[in-house]
């Protein structure tokens, strides 16, 4: 059996369905989010070289470590994608070793490529910061590079050891944090803040030498054994973020619903719903658990959130179209969780109505909504208490149109069937 | 020679479940691993088809262990899951083509079993159909036929007749004694005791993790005062013989 043709198609296979899907997040309201936050980053960029306030950043000795941390942050895109799925454990049961040496090489080489595309874009886009630093000789810049991607090799090299059954190293949470986190974070920190070609030359010198030792000792043999649980797990949680990613802006209909107990919150859930009613109770307590919407509802304010801190004053009409849009986003991610519990029969067979259920869910919507617009003009502070109260008067009236015209509109919709 | 078992200790990510387990299935023997839930017979096939990295112990099939070589030594075996595991891509015929090349098996030779089996299932109409198009039992069906067409040496079968109709249930049975006639050995799960007895060569008990029992169906019987056609009784038997024995 040709392993390296079986992950070839289902690589195939898989840039298919993101071109698929990618049409569906451009068609949607990602072009308009993507224009405004990038417009919104580039000139926040631009108010760094531009700013008298902005000076501490060329003098101070933190800066490459700021510089370093942001790349650390970008060294995260990108793991092993093995593209497994679950019946090849049965399938593929006696193919372990053909696994290891072709099937899993391309899955490696593959991997590597996409994340060098994303790490020479985050050089690329700290590139003026560093040059206005100063002191960026070639022999730097070809560190920096050289380090930044042979250190991600390294790291899928030890995914792919990981999804053996045999595997000589077993990550726990503290080896991954210093491996991913600590190492390349201090290491790159110290690379921008050297300014000796001696010890450039010796950081390139030992980061090649660690890629052959790696390299030499997690060679494959005939006792390799593919441990098929975590392999699994590994590619179902890869595929179930990509589509977590493209769930943001649109809306994709192979998405598993999972869900996380996160006991931590209890006590404040609590809070937050007593005196409240039962089906309000249950939307709560859903959102809280939910796998995708949750995270996805924290990402989208964060986003948000940096952007609104980073935009300059003068831009008050950008900073309202990113609320507006942050507004938008949540309730488009929040639509789900209703049409989730009606498909649910035990919604069904509880006896409150429909229209009151309708009337419970946009109550939440507007409540959530308030609690984004809350976090977003406490971000606004900054610039001033008149553009503060202009940016509130705009979400509280964005809301109240997402709330009272687009929500019912959208359950509708489902109603009918239709979404 | 056949499937030798040889104090096997493992379990799942640091928990042991299997403490010494020891057992054979010879050639051309068939062989029935039964116990309450959580006895360990899922967690001892995991280890057998090297799913599970066991602590201590060795599993070897007609002399060749598993630790030495896990691809030859899994190439030997065709294995049937309790649930259905299809590729929703992929035709019938197509997931039948994919387990004859992964087992690298000449295709234009095999096919007849293929069609054979594919009969006998009554599935020859249906090979260009999707899995989101059959049925549980069909599903099941499926599995069966991708499993028989190897004719491994070692078949491992988690609940043979779950999902399958009386008619299919007949056909398994004749299956499993065609392929145990032809030298292969025969590893199954399963909870109908009576439906087993008339096949199974042994059943081999499983408690906590350790080998309880092992013998025919007659000793079986003996051992817990249990007539032929009581046998379906004797998961509530052997929970009261545990109680009190733990007592």
């Amino acid at each position: 059996m040709n392993m390296r043709k079986v992950f070839k198609e289902r690589f195939i296979n898989a840039q298919k369905r993101n071109l698929r899907y990618l049409r569906l997040l451009f068609n949607d309201h990602f072009v308009l989010f993507l224009l405004i936050a990038f417009g919104g980053l580039v000139l926040g960029y631009r108010e760094i070289f531009k700013q008298a306030e902005f000076n501490w950043v060329w003098h101070s000795p933190v800066t490459p470590f700021l510089i370093a941390f942001f790349l650390t942050l970008v060294f995260q895109i990108g793991k092993l994608v093995t593209y497994f799925e679950p019946a090849d454990r049965l399938f593929f049961l006696g193919t372990d070793y053909f696994i290891a040496t072709d099937y899993l090489c391309y899955a490696l080489w593959s991997s590597f490529c996409f994340s060098m595309l994303w790490q020479c874009l985050a050089i690329v886009s700290i590139l003026p910061i560093i040059i206005k630093l100063g002191e960026l000789s070639i022999i730097k810049l070809i560190t920096l590079i050289a380090f930044y991607l042979i250190y991600k090799l390294v790291i899928l090299l030890l995914e792919k050891e990981q999804l053996f059954q045999s595997s000589r190293l077993k990550m726990n949470h503290m080896y991954y944090l210093i491996v991913y986190y600590l190492i390349p974070f201090l290491l790159l920190g110290f690379i921008l803040s050297l300014s000796s070609s001696f010890f450039l030359v010796l950081i390139n010198f030992f980061t090649v030498v660690f890629l052959l030792i790696i390299l030499m000792n997690f060679r494959n043999n005939h006792k390799v054994s593919i441990n098929w649980k975590m392999a699994i797990e590994q590619a179902v949680k890869h595929k179930q973020l990509v589509y977590q990613f493209y769930a943001t802006f649109a809306e994709i209909p192979q998405q598993v619903k999972t869900i996380k107990r996160r006991r931590y919150l209890d006590l404040f859930l609590k809070l937050i719903t007593r005196n409240q009613k039962a089906l309000y109770r249950l939307y709560v307590v859903r959102l809280a658990r939910d796998r995708d919407i949750l995270p996805l509802l924290v990402n989208i304010l964060l986003v948000g959130a940096i952007l609104i801190l980073l935009i300059p004053r003068t831009t008050i009409f950008l900073t309202m179209g990113i609320g507006l849009i942050i507004l938008y986003l949540v309730t488009f991610q929040l639509i789900p969780l209703f049409k989730d519990t009606e498909n649910t029969l035990w919604t069904r067979i509880i006896p409150i109505d429909i229209s009151q259920r309708e009337r419970i869910f946009m109550s939440l919507v507007y409540r959530m909504n308030l609690l984004v617009s809350a976090i977003l003009v406490s971000c606004n502070f900054k610039n001033g208490l008149h553009q503060s109260i202009t940016f509130v008067i705009i979400l509280i009236a964005g809301n109240l149109l997402l709330s009272k015209i687009y929500v019912p509109h959208q359950l509708q919709k489902i109603k009918k069937g239709y979404l | 020679m056949g499937l030798n078992v040889n104090n096997l200790t493992g379990g799942y990510s640091g928990t042991t479940v299997l403490n010494g387990v020891n057992f054979k299935v010879e050639n051309g023997e068939i062989v029935a691993l039964i116990g309450l839930n959580g006895a360990g017979k899922s967690t001892t096939i995991n280890h057998i088809i090297g799913e599970l990295q066991p602590t201590s112990g060795e599993i070897s099939l007609n002399g060749a262990r598993l630790a030495d070589n896990p691809t030859i030594f899994k190439k030997q075996i065709a294995y049937i899951p309790e649930q259905p595991m299809l590729y929703d891509e992929l035709t019938l015929s197509e997931h039948l083509h994919l387990m004859l090349a992964t087992h690298e098996i000449d295709n234009v030779q095999s096919w007849k079993r293929v069609e054979e089996l594919l009969n006998m299932f009554r599935l020859s109409d249906k090979q260009h159909w999707l899995p989101t198009h059959f049925s549980k039992g069909m599903k099941q069906k499926v599995m069966l036929v991708a499993a028989f067409m190897l004719e491994s040496p070692l078949l491992i079968v988690d609940e043979p007749f779950l999902g399958l109709d009386t008619v299919a249930q007949k056909d398994v049975i004749q299956l499993l004694k065609q392929h145990a006639s032809l030298g292969n050995s025969v590893l199954m799960t399963t909870h109908l005791l009576s439906s087993a007895a008339k096949f199974v060569d042994r059943f081999v008990v499983l408690k906590d993790g350790q080998v309880y029992f092992t013998g025919s169906a007659a000793q079986l019987g003996d051992r817990f005062n249990l007539k032929f056609n009581q046998l379906d009784d004797f998961f509530d038997v052997f929970q009261q013989v545990s109680s009190y024995e733990h007592a």
